[in-house]
């Protein structure tokens, strides 16, 4: 049952939750750790479409969660129903360093083209500034782990350089120092492997490291991209997405989140 | 019957201006906000708060909060914290930034360890310590020696080679958790995510429980592998059933997700927040005030449905 829907039929976050579902494939049998919000229904979107296997955590200390319901509260108990044990917070965040998760999801913010990602503050720490959530459990997924980032496609959010690194990307801080050192440098496995906005997919240049942009989403022109990014964007390897499938918009409004809770639509 | 078992305001007293204070629960899950309104209607004052600060938003605003070390201060799917966003800017709350393990991990004291080593942080900024604001926090703690004197150090591992970074401990002086069920004598069942409120409770000088209900020890004693603290770490027992509200409690209530918008609407400025704090805390006078205000059929909507653990949203709707 393979039937294109037109971009116009659907919104360009419910595109991002599909593009990221049709990623999550090649995790089927592996797990993920992840976070409320889109990571969430692109799993659930995922586990039903394109890896019915995928074992879903949450930093909450619940293992291989169910989730019944779109949940609202990482904490709550849509997260620990029929999980396969509910311990406690470090049992699950502390996996990270244990190798346990295959892939991790990162929002924030800013992220820049070296896949550093700011949720901290955005301007100057030690002067002025605007406070935003914090790392949460971003910077220990971020340190071990081969991650997606998902950010609205703005100039101010796709930027140059993040203001804070909160959780490192490729060109990241040495510890105890303001310098920039090389991710490799500092010993740390796993790295961002993808930024997904609202306007198309980036991947990371293997000599450079710097963020080029895979996959543009279907009716989004590169002109939209390039003027909504902070820094001289690199299209040259840019293809048009696959189209989105019907059963896949039909599989996300009516079966994972049919009362909109996220308001993708 | 245990002495233990006290008032909230009994127990609520015992926390005193400038002390670190562990609230239990994570985010908007299980948070003691019975105790939380307890402590503006005393009027606590330089409260040190840890890990996470979310939904403890009116007594920041209403200036019981004035320092927090943790990972995060928002309201989660709600957004911004108004009372944390509003005092951080007027720099009436400090703020040292850490990641989650890490905030979790300086628990660590409940081993009697004053440090631990964590790489949880390597390549961020949260290891730059130009940004720590720990001297700024000492000045406010009761009991200063419990801030340590700076917020990482490096060493030399001399077991397997390389470089560390070294975490150090914090002591909580007052855990305040809530349970959804408490025997007796102490002992805690926690349902569903439990945070790191064990750990925490080993940690604390002193620990006080609110509870969904009272229950016989020996009750909960059956299974005691099903029970998440023990009787001999808690110092003060408090019934406050519905004590979490607007915050969700596994297996008993679901999220006051209405309540949770209204109060960030109506706190996003000083004055407007102490309307809402004369309406739900001052004049309703205590927790039964506030729960006959919320009303029956309020909180029976939230109830939990038994064999889920939280409403589904669905549920009998026609």
């Amino acid at each position: 049952m393979t039937e294109a829907v037109k971009a116009e039929e659907y919104t360009p976050l419910e595109a991002a939750v599909v593009y990221v579902a049709r990623e999550l494939k090649k995790y089927d049998g592996r797990s993920v750790i992840t976070g409320i919000g889109l990571p969430v229904v692109a799993s659930l979107l995922a586990k039903r479409l394109y890896a019915p296997k995928l074992k879903i955590n949450i930093e909450s200390g619940s293992f291989d969660i169910q989730l019944p319901e779109i949940p609202i509260s990482l904490f709550g108990p849509r997260i620990s129903y029929k999980c396969s044990a509910q311990l406690n917070n470090l049992h699950s965040l502390a996996g990270t360093a244990r190798g346990d998760y295959d892939i991790g999801f990162i929002g924030g913010a800013q992220v820049d083209k070296y896949g550093n990602v700011n949720s901290t503050v955005i301007g100057d720490y030690l002067g002025g500034h605007k406070r935003l959530a914090g790392s949460g459990g971003a910077v220990d997924i971020g340190c071990f782990t081969n991650t997606i980032i998902i950010m609205p496609h703005r100039k101010e959010r796709i930027v140059n350089f993040v203001d804070y690194i909160t959780t490192p990307g490729w060109k990241c801080r040495k510890p105890f120092s303001d310098e920039i050192v090389d991710r490799q440098e500092l010993g740390l496995p796993g790295g961002p492997i993808m930024i997904v906005t609202n306007l198309c997919i980036m991947r990371f240049d293997k000599e450079s490291k710097e963020a080029y942009v895979d996959t543009i989403f279907p009716g989004v022109s590169k002109e939209t991209i390039i003027s909504n990014t902070g820094f001289d964007i690199d299209l040259s390897r840019a293809r048009t997405g696959e189209p989105i499938q019907k059963i896949e918009i039909e599989t996300l409004r009516k079966e994972v989140d049919p009362l909109n809770i996220y308001r993708l639509r | 019957m245990s002495d233990k078992i006290v008032s909230l305001e009994e127990a609520v007293r015992e926390i005193q201006n400038g002390d670190i204070v562990f609230i239990g629960g994570v985010l908007d899950s299980r948070v003691p906000m019975a105790a939380i309104y307890e402590m503006i209607r005393q009027g606590k004052k330089d409260l040190i708060g840890l890990s996470i600060l979310a939904l403890e938003d009116p007594a920041v605003g209403a200036g019981c909060i004035s320092a927090f070390i943790g990972c995060y201060a928002w309201l989660g799917a709600f957004g911004k914290a108004p009372c944390i966003a509003r005092k951080y800017e007027n720099g009436e709350l400090i703020i040292e930034d850490l990641g989650h393990n890490d905030s979790l991990l300086i628990y660590m004291s409940a081993f009697g360890l004053s440090s631990v080593a964590s790489n949880y942080s390597i390549g961020s900024d949260l290891l730059n310590l130009k940004y720590s604001k720990l001297d700024k926090i000492r000045e406010i703690a009761r009991n200063k020696e419990k801030i340590p004197k700076v917020k990482y150090a490096k060493i030399e591992d001399p077991f397997f080679g390389g470089e560390r970074v070294l975490l150090p401990t914090i002591k909580p002086d007052v855990a305040v958790i809530h349970v959804q069920q408490v025997g007796t004598e102490g002992t805690c069942r926690i349902f569903g995510v439990e945070g790191v409120d064990t750990l925490a409770a080993f940690a604390a000088d002193k620990v006080i429980v609110t509870a969904e209900e009272i229950v016989p020890e020996d009750y909960l004693r059956e299974d005691p592998n099903r029970n998440s603290i023990p009787c001999t770490q808690v110092d003060m027992i408090v019934e406050v059933p519905w004590g979490a509200h607007p915050s969700v409690v596994s297996h008993y209530y679901d999220l006051d997700i209405e309540f949770i918008i209204d109060y960030v609407k109506r706190a996003s400025t000083q004055e407007d927040l102490e309307e809402w704090l004369e309406e739900w805390v001052f004049s309703v006078e205590n927790h039964e005030g506030y729960l006959n205000k919320l009303g029956i059929e309020r909180l029976e909507s939230l109830r939990a449905v038994k064999g889920y653990g939280f409403r589904p949203r669905t549920w009998l709707r026609r």
